[in-house]
């Protein structure tokens, strides 16, 4: 059976090619737009920090190359100027970056417009608990699912937002949401939410029981705004990039004057053995 | 000395009211009805001083109430394609006056309005009778009333080819349709290709775009007002045409007797049937549309008159695969379809000398389906799958409209309706194996709606008119409860004879929202209630302006306006119709939005040559605070100049000629700016590529225009008047895009677009 965008554009062809059976086609190529520059980053407390910096094309180009190596990256840490040291298209910058810190970048290059982001380094967030209820397995298509707990210390009353995995084997596994009525209502391989989503301190979800080998790691991130942002649009433009009835999705970008995005994180992981 | 000085104002204010008041029921007033040579009610008629050329207008019941200051005067009655009445009247009479219709008048002024727009005083609107409709260019041969009011200032025709309207700003959701008085949620056929109305059987349409009486509601842009057709006729008339692509036939006439008379009309494409020897017989596709519209009226008395009206509009499409699931292994059936049904009951009765009560109880229902079914051969079984999309809104509904004369001039129109809406949004079911899937938009509302209503239509003076009027309404959903009371004013004031000012002030409220995310107006759009998560609309509109007459048969319209909106919603990033992350509440963005501009209008309404050139600039724009970075863009119709000329000419009484001609500024559409490689995880700096849009609408497509030609060739038989019309739309093959899409192609990003080449139409039409 067709994914259900497939219907969508089945739909709309159906009509078009039936009425408009004699129609033109034409093609025009796009209008031209000044490019941008565009920085990723992700920083953690550590002792060191990685910047790329590439540049953008014209949309449809199959251009591959697009690191800028020229560029000045200027960070300010905690009020601090800091240096950042070039290799290739990446800047790498050492110093000991702790939860709460705030970090600014601002990237010039000769060809664009200076480029720059602050962002706060989360708080930790440990996970209190794992708990694999094998008493609750359901039977869904032939497949067997178990379903897991994870308690979450979640102190900060403001709003926070998490980037969740499951490991097992070294694999990273899917999530299944299953309802009261044995409906799978989404799955993920990659979990990001807000704490409105945690319930009595904790999330659940269900695995395959199938995928489960000895060694199963959860991976917890607390992240910030922007990363919040950034990965659940990308995985919503994954997702729709193809449907030409959806309405279209930005990526979220937090660069003034460019693209990309500069956030940050901090994690916690919990080993347990396969039940 | 204050409490003195005080009661000497009130008493000032009462007497300065009492005066006027007296001063008001010392003119004598002439009234009474204007109905043709068969009894039917002229709307619009000009009842006016044959000395001084001050007059009035029949209402829609034909109805008429002149002021005098003499004790008689010599009234004069005119109506498009009849006879001028002349009658030496005195005050306070109430006369029944019967016009002769005068064919030769009617070739003369065909479609001439039959009044002048100075005189009125109600603005922003647009009265079109179907013969000068029927005379205008067509597309593929069928005369199409949404496409003639697209040729009126204020109006956008949204996509190439599409027959929508974005009057003032507004969406395709803002505008009320009323098939005589029954509100319509879809009016087109074929992705809008199509108007839902047949032209014969109707026999007027009116556009309101701003300064709406208190008696409309419900929609925040515009209303369109179509009237069936009810002639009393003593034998059976009829009308048909057998066109490019579809057939219609329209037969009136009394029943048994002249108090019960008939109208029913029907329409049906063939391109299925005239395509399906050349399919594949392994494969078959096809596609129809039909109309029917019915209607029975009943005078039993001089004072009550009764009528059923029905209408259904369908269109239905099929594909199907017929390959052997046994041998080859898959078969696949697809339907889909969609209809407009319609039907009301309506009682008119007059209980007074100048009153009438008019009740209609209607059902009104929307409904759109799209069922899949697969058959996939695993060995020596079959498994089938099956998808079922559809939506529905069912509208029951009951008004109750009292329309007469108070003291000496003011027409009071009180009215009240109660709507139980049934709304079913978009329900999925999928069956594949053991997924046995429902999705959440299948939840269903049933809220209900209360309108009461009251305008005054007055007089003061010679030369300043008024409609004041008030529109409550009450709208219940899932517990929630929304009130409003809608306040509209609109004036005239007449500078000289010639020449008058107007002004009209409108606050609307729409409780109604239609989900739609495309450029195309197709069937799969939803329609969901005003909710407590999506609130209802909301619209304050303002305009002013002026009308001119000259030489009898000119007239000029300019006016400007400000619209300020807000509860519009849009679709949030990569939410659409078929979505079933989450209900549709959860899908959405609410915003606001503005649309402000200026109209002229320049008619001719007499002679040979007829016609009008009409111009708009404009702008408007929408803001949401989760689109575009919060930032306010150009709505998709943000058109800034819109010209169109139509001219009919009459070049003998067996041929006419007629050409329209249409330019508007390119449409706004966001287009692909940037590309980029983003990041999939933290792993690695690496992902596919990102395509980023930038600015929502920021780019604005190619001038549109187009020029549509046509030919009408008459004869007389003894059985009664055959037209051959061959015409050209696009005559000039202008690439204007009915549809633009991004795509990859081997020398970078391209914006594919399709367009509709010359449309040639023939169509042969006859009447008896």
């Amino acid at each position: 059976m067709r994914s259900t965008h497939t219907y969508g554009q089945l739909i709309l062809w159906l009509l078009f090619d039936a009425i408009c059976g004699c129609q033109v086609v034409d093609e025009e190529p796009l209008p031209s737009f000044e490019q941008k520059m565009v920085v990723h980053g992700f920083v953690k407390p550590s002792n060191a920090m990685v910047v790329q910096v590439s540049r953008s094309i014209n949309p449809g180009s199959d251009s591959l190359n697009n690191n800028l190596g020229q560029a000045i990256v200027n960070l300010i840490h905690n009020g601090k100027d800091e240096s950042a040291t070039f290799t290739g298209s990446v800047f790498e910058a050492e110093l000991p970056i702790m939860a709460s810190d705030v970090i600014s970048i601002a990237v010039d290059h000769e060809a664009y417009e200076t480029v720059h982001a602050t962002i706060k380094i989360p708080d930790f967030v440990p996970i209190g608990h794992v708990e694999i209820i094998e008493n609750q397995q359901k039977i869904l298509d032939n497949y067997n699912f178990i379903p897991v707990k994870i308690a979450i210390n979640d102190l900060d009353p403001s709003l926070n937002y998490f980037h969740f995995n499951f490991l097992s084997g070294g694999q990273r596994q899917w999530l299944y949401f299953i309802n009261d009525q044995n409906y799978v209502q989404s799955t993920k391989i990659d979990w990001y939410f807000e704490d409105a989503v945690i319930e009595n301190g904790s999330v659940q979800f269900y695995v395959e029981k199938e995928a489960l080998e000895e060694e199963i790691t959860i991976q917890l991130k607390h992240v910030d705004h922007h990363y919040y942002q950034y990965f659940t649009t990308k995985e919503l433009y994954d997702a729709y990039k193809n449907n030409p009835l959806a309405e279209p999705v930005e990526v979220y970008s937090n660069m003034e004057n460019g693209l990309g995005v500069f956030a940050g994180y901090n994690e916690d992981a919990w080993v347990i053995e396969a039940p | 000395m204050y409490e003195l000085h005080h009661l000497k104002t009130i008493k000032s204010i009462l007497f300065l009211l009492t005066a006027l008041s007296f001063s008001l029921a010392r003119a004598g007033t002439v009234s009474g009805s204007v109905h043709s040579e068969q009894g039917q009610p002229l709307i619009g008629a000009h009842v006016y001083d044959a000395n001084t050329m001050q007059g009035t207008h029949t209402d829609s019941l034909g109805q008429f109430n002149l002021k005098i200051d003499a004790p008689s005067i010599l009234l004069g009655v005119s109506y498009i394609g009849h006879d001028t009445y002349y009658q030496e009247v005195s005050g306070d009479g109430h006369y029944s006056i019967k016009l002769k219709l005068n064919l030769m008048k009617e070739i003369e002024i065909i479609g001439a309005l039959a009044y002048q727009e100075h005189e009125r005083v109600q603005m922003s609107e647009v009265t079109l009778k179907m013969d000068k409709i029927k005379s205008l260019p067509s597309f593929m041969g069928e005369g199409d009333l949404m496409r003639a009011l697209q040729l009126m200032p204020g109006v956008q025709s949204g996509n190439e080819g599409q027959n929508g309207l974005y009057v003032r700003g507004g969406g395709p959701d803002q505008n009320l349709f009323l098939l005589d008085g029954i509100p319509l949620y879809n009016v087109s056929h074929a992705i809008g290709l199509f108007s839902s109305f047949q032209p014969s059987a109707i026999s007027q349409v009116t556009l309101l775009k701003g300064g709406f009486p208190a008696q409309y509601g419900g929609r925040l842009s515009s209303v369109v007002d179509v009237s069936v057709k009810d002639d009393k006729t003593d034998k059976i008339h009829g009308e048909g045409s057998v066109g490019l692509v579809a057939t219609s036939l329209m037969l009136e006439g009394p029943i048994f007797s002249e108090k019960t008379s008939f109208m029913i009309s029907g329409r049906r494409t063939y391109i299925d049937l005239l395509t399906r020897p050349f399919m594949d017989p392994e494969t078959a596709f096809g596609y129809y549309f039909y109309d029917i519209t019915g209607k029975v009226t009943h005078r039993y008395s001089e004072r009550d008159q009764i009528s059923v009206l029905y209408f259904r509009s369908k269109d239905q499409g099929q594909a199907l695969e017929f390959y052997n699931p046994l041998i080859s292994g898959y078969q696949d059936q697809m339907h889909i379809g969609w209809a407009t049904h319609a039907a009301s009951l309506n009682w008119k009765h007059q209980f007074a000398a100048r009153w009438t009560l008019t009740n209609t109880f209607y059902v009104s229902q929307y409904q759109f389906k799209f069922d899949e079914q697969a058959y996939t051969t695993n060995g020596q079984e079959v498994d089938i799958a099956s998808y079922h999309y559809g939506s529905k809104v069912t509208d029951l509904g009951l008004k109750m409209e009292a329309n007469g004369m108070l003291w000496a001039n003011h027409r009071i129109r009180v009215g009240l309706q109660g709507i139980r809406h049934a709304y079913k949004p978009g329900s999925h079911y999928i069956n594949e194996g053991d997924v046995d899937e429902q999705s959440h938009n299948a939840k269903e509302h049933y809220p209900l709606e209360l309108n009461a209503f009251i305008q005054d239509e007055f007089q003061l003076g010679a030369r300043l008119q008024a409609n004041i009027g008030l529109h409550g309404v009450w709208f219940h959903e899932n517990g929630t409860n929304f009130y409003s009371l809608q306040p509209r004013l609109s004036g005239r004031y007449l500078i000289n004879p010639a020449l008058s000012i107007k002004g009209s002030y409108a606050n609307m409220r729409q409780h109604v929202h239609l989900l739609t995310n495309t450029t195309l107006s197709i069937p799969t759009d939803i329609w969901v209630p005003a909710t407590k998560e999506a609130p209802p609309q909301n619209a304050h509109q303002v305009a002013l302006g002026a009308a001119y007459s000259w030489f009898d048969q000119y007239e000029m319209s300019v006016e400007g306006y400000y619209k300020k909106i807000d509860g519009v919603i849009a679709y949030q990033s990569g939410y659409y119709f078929a979505s079933r992350e989450k209900p549709w509440e959860q899908g959405i963005e609410r915003g606001q939005g503005d649309a402000y501009g200026m109209e002229v209008l320049i008619k001719k309404n007499h002679g040979t040559i007829t016609g009008w050139l009409g111009y708009t600039l404009a702008w408007t724009n929408r803001q949401f605070d989760h689109i575009n970075r919060g930032e306010k863009f150009p709505y998709r119709y943000d058109r800034r100049h819109d010209v169109s000329v139509s001219v009919m000419k009459n070049w003998s009484d067996k041929i006419e000629l007629a050409m329209a001609w249409v330019f508007n500024s390119g449409q706004a559409l966001t287009v692909p700016q940037y590309q980029f490689q983003g990041i999939n995880s933290l792993d690695s700096f690496t992902s596919d590529r990102i395509v980023s849009y930038g600015a929502r609408n920021s780019f604005h497509m190619q001038n549109y225009h187009r020029l549509d030609i046509s030919v009408r060739f008459k004869k007389q038989k003894r059985w009664g008047e055959r037209i051959w019309t061959v015409g050209l739309y696009n005559a000039y093959f202008q690439k204007n895009p009915i549809l633009v899409r991004f795509e990859d192609s081997e020398t970078g990003g391209v914006l594919k677009k399709y367009y509709f080449p010359v449309m040639p139409a023939v169509s042969y039409q006859f009447k008896f």
